[in-house]
């Protein structure tokens, strides 16, 4: 058995050798195909991306955020519409529209439409745009906390200005206090002259009545002292009335307004306090109270990417598998199709050897062509990637060597079905891009129908991949669940019976 | 040799789908024998000749052949059965290791097939790059390898130029001395009705043993 496949094995490689072109596209094709993907996405920046600009004001922020634009490499044009503006997107002329309106001084509003349709390159102009529009409203935010933080460092100025003012009140009213005890002390010896002047009366009085009873009419002068009398008792009381009024009143009055005046100084230095409080306080957390930063999980190393992976290193995983799934499908099918089409497909078919063992012993060239390929293209990206291949050969070899088996069983069952070369390439071109179409890269898994999910989640396409990018992302050594396992197998027990079937009961369709 | 049946074919029909291609074909055929079967194009010929050298099973009846070979049947097809990205010498070497010969006559078996076939300058030249007439040869080379007991060849003078059909013609007539049966499907029925024993004519999915010196006549009148 072994003996007649490694013959059919021999006859394969002699084919390919005899070809220049076989030989050249299976050695260079997977050269060309790493050397073409590391050249075009070793750099990923968005280069030459023409946007259209509408803005009726043509103000310094218009000009700044076009210059903006032009630094990230943008090609910008004046739209002189709204409408222009757009129809440049719809007829590809450009990749988006911007509007820029002005509401008002320093307040803009930004508008951006884009044509979603393309998919691939639409967030990537979003994201550079909307880059281009946070640093112009960073810098207006820097602006504004500038302002701000020029009012706080004036704000106390006044404030020790005002307390000042305060203190020097206070003292005034200090001197006014004195004043006031001393009108106080002036009518108290007023009301003590008063109080003489009654004595020295009282004693007029006492000689007046001495005289009055040794009968001298002093009626007259009795009624003048009894007025004079009263009139210093009504002057006294007015003056104690005068005082209460005035020195009292004055008194309450000034005590409120010191009060008050001690509040407000009170109240300033608070203020003073705050405002300390306030200028220790970090103005950014008022724009971006939570700062959100973001690591790879296999690194704590900031931003979207690990340092020493790029962007190509992440696509790389899918990559290998997209090469496997269609040089494995594709190159298989073909491979048969051709030997059964093949005029010495007669002489074969009527040969001693069995089919089973042409089967295998195509299937065994077709596999090692395509595992000389991958190896080729891992060796390969090793020069311009970073991810870990040496480190973790053993998991990617076993990987690679799942789904080059798997995808090969399947071209091999695609071209035992189909008779012509249009059936074979359309139904494996359909079948890898079925399978592609589910791959994690294209649609995750969660962005697909809840019904749908479980069923692509059994791709062995999709878990295989998963598989070869932790191995090569994360460096996780190969791991298979039972699940898995019976997936493989039911897989390719299927494809081997769709083999079967096709080779020994559609013997009959003529080719 | 003489009248020993070596392939009997038993009521015999085949069909693909519901089409018929032939149906209750009976044919005895002797050792040393060259059998001739001619007809028209999409007669069903080839079809016979696949199902008589094993590619096809017969839908109905039976392929006897009485060999103690085993591989007692040698085929060359109309477009030739070989790879045409392999060199003549690699595509011999090829079908003589998947025939089961031993390494040590390989060799000598090819190098005395090119020099009977007259084909020893092109043992290293890619079949696509030959001729018609070598690559009719290199096909012939490579169904005789084993030395079959049956040899046969589908319109195996196709394309050839006169020069190239005599000599062909010669190898068969001198094969069949060997006590060897060659089986010919072809359209030139003049150079078989000279070549042949006996002639078949497959008209109207049925066979018919016809008179050599007649062959014309009855192939005109079979085909209407």
């Amino acid at each position: 058995m072994v003996k007649e496949m490694l013959l059919i094995i021999e006859r394969n490689i002699k084919i390919m050798l005899n070809s220049k072109m076989s030989s050249a596209i299976i050695l260079l094709a997977p050269l060309l195909l790493i050397g073409i993907m590391g050249l075009a996405l070793q750099d990923t920046s968005l280069k030459n991306v023409k946007v259209s600009i509408y803005g009726p004001e043509k103000d310094s922020f218009y000009y700044d955020f076009v210059t903006q634009l032009n630094d990230k490499s943008f090609k910008s044009d004046d739209s002189n519409s709204i409408e222009e503006c757009k129809d440049n997107v719809i007829n590809s002329k450009s990749q988006a529209c911007i509007e820029l309106i002005k509401k008002g001084e320093d307040d803009y509003q930004i508008k951006l439409f884009v044509d979603f349709s393309q998919q691939r390159i639409v967030w990537n102009i979003i994201g550079t745009i909307q880059g281009v529009v946070e640093e112009k409203s960073r810098a207006l935010q820097e602006d504004s906390i500038s302002q701000l933080n020029k009012k706080l460092e004036n704000v106390p100025a006044l404030i020790k200005e005002n307390k000042e003012k305060i203190d020097s009140a206070l003292f005034k009213i200090e001197i006014l206090e004195d004043k006031l005890g001393d009108s106080e002390r002036d009518i108290f010896s007023l009301l003590g002259y008063l109080e003489n002047i009654n004595q020295t009366i009282g004693e007029m009085r006492m000689d007046v009545d001495e005289l009055s009873a040794q009968g001298v009419d002093v009626s007259s002068l009795q009624f003048q002292i009894t007025n004079i009398e009263k009139r210093i008792e009504d002057l006294r009381t007015e003056i104690k009335s005068a005082e209460k009024n005035i020195i009292d009143s004055s008194d309450i009055q000034i005590k409120r307004i010191k009060d008050d005046l001690l509040e407000s100084r009170e109240d300033l230095e608070d203020m003073e306090e705050e405002f300390r409080r306030a200028k220790e306080l970090d103005l950014n957390k008022i724009v971006d109270p939570i700062p959100l930063n973001y690591f790879h999980v296999s690194n704590e190393e900031e931003g979207t990417i690990v340092k020493d992976l790029g962007f190509i290193d992440y696509l790389i995983p899918s990559f290998f598998m997209f090469f496997i799934l269609f040089s494995s499908i594709i190159l298989s099918s073909v491979f048969i199709l051709r030997e059964r089409k093949s005029m010495a497909y007669l002489r074969n078919r009527i040969s001693s050897v069995s089919q089973a063992k042409f089967i295998s012993g195509n299937f065994l060239t077709i596999f090692l062509t395509i595992f000389l390929q991958i190896a080729l293209v891992i060796f390969i990206s090793g020069f311009f990637t970073n991810i870990k291949i040496i480190s973790n050969l053993g998991s990617i070899i076993i990987i690679c060597f799942i789904s080059i088996f798997l995808f090969g069983l399947m071209g091999v069952a695609i071209g035992s079905i189909f008779s012509s070369n249009e059936g074979v390439l359309a139904s494996s071109i359909s079948i890898s891009l079925l399978l592609v179409m589910f791959m994690p890269i294209i649609t995750p898994l969660e962005t697909i129908h809840p019904s749908l999910i479980k069923i692509v989640s059994m791709s062995p396409l999709v878990f295989l991949e998963t598989k070869l990018r932790l191995a090569t992302i994360f460096d996780i050594g190969f791991a298979i669940s039972i699940t898995e396992i019976i997936i493989l197998s039911l897989v390719s027990l299927f494809l081997l019976g769709i083999i079967s079937y096709s080779t020994f009961k559609f013997k009959e369709k003529e080719i | 040799m003489g009248d020993e049946i070596l392939m009997e074919v038993r009521n015999i029909s085949k069909k693909f789908k519901k089409k018929t291609i032939f149906e209750g074909i009976n044919i005895r055929i002797k050792r040393g024998e060259i059998i001739g079967i001619i007809g028209a194009s999409g007669a069903g010929k080839s079809v016979l000749i696949k199902t008589l050298n094993g590619f096809y099973k017969p839908s109905l009846g039976e392929v006897n052949i009485k060999s103690i070979q085993d591989m007692p049947i040698g085929t060359s097809t109309q477009h030739n059965s070989l790879y045409r990205n392999l060199t003549a010498g690699q595509n011999l070497d090829y079908f003589a290791k998947i025939s089961g010969i031993k390494k040590k006559e390989r060799k000598k078996i090819i190098d005395n097939l090119f020099k009977k076939m007259g084909i020893a300058q092109y043992e290293k030249i890619l079949v696509k790059k030959l001729s018609g007439g070598t690559k009719k040869r290199v096909d012939i080379s490579c169904a005789i390898l084993k030395n079959p007991d049956i040899l046969i060849l589908d319109e195996p003078f196709l394309g050839l130029d006169p020069p190239l059909v005599k000599s062909l013609s010669k190898f068969i007539r001198e094969y069949a001395l060997q006590g060897k049966t060659v089986i010919i499907s072809s359209h030139r029925t003049e150079e078989l009705s000279l070549l042949c024993s006996r002639m078949l004519a497959m008209v109207n999915k049925n066979m018919y043993t016809i008179n050599k010196n007649q062959i014309p006549q009855v192939y005109l009148i079979k085909n209407g």
